[in-house]
């Protein structure tokens, strides 16, 4: 099945629930952590990988049944792209990497959740920075999976404040790679850490 | 559908968009020589130097060919080794360019065959032992450029950007010649672009060590 076709699907199911959920709202803060994009041979080894980056997470949730949640969310990171290459380290670049989910969280008890979701991941290095680089000539959007766990304590009715682990893993490769002879696609795994904060627009529990 | 479907199908999706493919490494060609003529001695930009400044004299579309060469200099690379830009104050620059005699005639770039009606030459400074890691050079490294009276218009300014790309390509660190008439950094350059070789040479010199510091208008 084509991953837009598992988005459709999850969409359209979804809608009816959806449609008379209560909504919550959630931003998270914290880090995020990346494997390397590229390993490569020039002399010796060399690899590309983000450096260790802030991320900053901005998602909405409606509420499909007490234990299902429906999320769509947006992840933004900025950080720096490093070569490291022997004993050196080399920045390449600051590269900002967004990315967008939905997804599905299902709630194990009154203060622990797992989530799935399926989204794209889009690199988006400056004009003026990505000539001379892997992005040189683009850098396309790249489909990705994600999973997460988090724990959350509730303070009211409405608010909860929490901490979230979340893994998701992408194919990587550029035009530029290919044109230089890197055949095939690299998957990048990256985990991220963030406390979370999310606010219900009604009483009831999100 | 409800939560365990719509979970049944996330996990099928993201077993579908994970599947394994492993890159392979590229092969390059092999690289022409590019150590400093009668010595085993390598120059490239450091990190720390970048981007490299580069001043030229405002004489006809000049400017424009230094700019182009920089950029088809810079594309030679993936990982940001080599960055150059334009400066309009001589006394900031690593590498000074300046043409040699009167203007250029005005006159757009076109495919014609190449002719050799003009010349560059880039003069490599002395090295000096700064009491530094390495040897440094004792100043910027300089380009001059000349053009020669008589052929059409066309031919010279299309002479001038080539020439220019190449002398820039010597301004990298590529301190010697390529035997391959098809490469940019033969002697007597016929194409205005870099060759597969000329990429592959120009990326093999960014992963040796050099052995020569640039020349820095602060003292260390």
């Amino acid at each position: 099945m084509r991953p837009t076709a598992a988005l459709v699907g999850v969409l359209v199911g979804a809608m009816p629930a959806a449609a008379v959920a209560q909504v919550a709202v959630e931003v998270g803060l914290g880090a995020l952590g990346s494997s390397i994009l590229v390993r490569d041979s020039i002399v010796q080894e060399l690899t590309v990988r983000p450096d260790i980056a802030p991320s900053a997470t901005v998602a909405i949730g409606a509420l499909l049944d007490p234990s299902w949640q429906l999320l769509a969310g947006v992840r933004w990171t900025r950080g720096d792209l490093a070569r490291r290459e022997g004993d050196e380290k080399t920045s390449i670049m600051t590269m900002t990497v967004w990315s967008g989910s939905l997804g599905l969280r299902r709630q194990l008890n009154d203060w622990a959740s797992v989530q799935g979701s399926i989204g794209a991941i889009k690199y988006a290095p400056s004009d003026e920075a990505k000539v001379g680089t892997l992005f040189q000539e683009g850098a396309p959007l790249f489909a990705a999976a994600a999973l997460a766990v988090r724990a959350e304590r509730r303070f009211g009715a409405r608010t909860a404040i929490g901490l979230q682990i979340a893994y998701d893993a992408h194919r990587f490769g550029t035009q530029a790679l290919r044109s230089s002879g890197v055949t095939g696609q690299r998957i990048v795994h990256r985990i991220s850490i963030e406390m979370t904060f999310r606010r219900s627009l009604s009483d009831a529990r999100p | 559908m409800r939560g365990p479907s719509a979970a049944l199908l996330i996990v099928t999706a993201a077993v579908q968009l994970t599947a394994c493919d492993t890159p392979g490494t590229p092969l390059r060609l092999a690289p022409y020589e590019f150590r400093l003529a009668g010595t085993d001695s390598v120059f490239h930009w450091p990190p720390s130097s970048l981007p490299v400044r580069y001043y030229v004299e405002p004489v006809g579309q000049l400017p424009e060919y230094v700019a182009s060469g920089i950029v088809t200099w810079q594309q030679q690379f993936l990982y940001g080794e080599f960055r150059g830009e334009r400066v309009l104050d001589s006394a900031l620059a690593d590498v000074v360019i300046q043409l040699i005699g009167s203007p250029p005639p005005d006159a757009p770039l076109t495919n014609d065959p190449p002719r050799i009606v003009c010349e560059g030459v880039t003069l490599v400074p002395p090295r000096v032992d700064a009491g530094l890691a390495k040897p440094q050079f004792e100043s910027r490294l300089q380009i001059e450029l000349r053009w020669f009276s008589g052929p059409e218009p066309s031919d010279i300014v299309n002479c001038l950007a080539r020439v220019t790309t190449h002398e820039i390509g010597h301004s990298l660190g590529i301190f010697a010649h390529s035997a391959d008439p098809v490469d940019l950094m033969f002697g007597q350059p016929q194409v205005s672009t870099p060759s597969l070789r000329d990429r592959a040479t120009v990326q093999t010199l960014y992963h040796v060590p050099s052995d020569i510091l640039p020349w820095s208008s602060t003292p260390p």
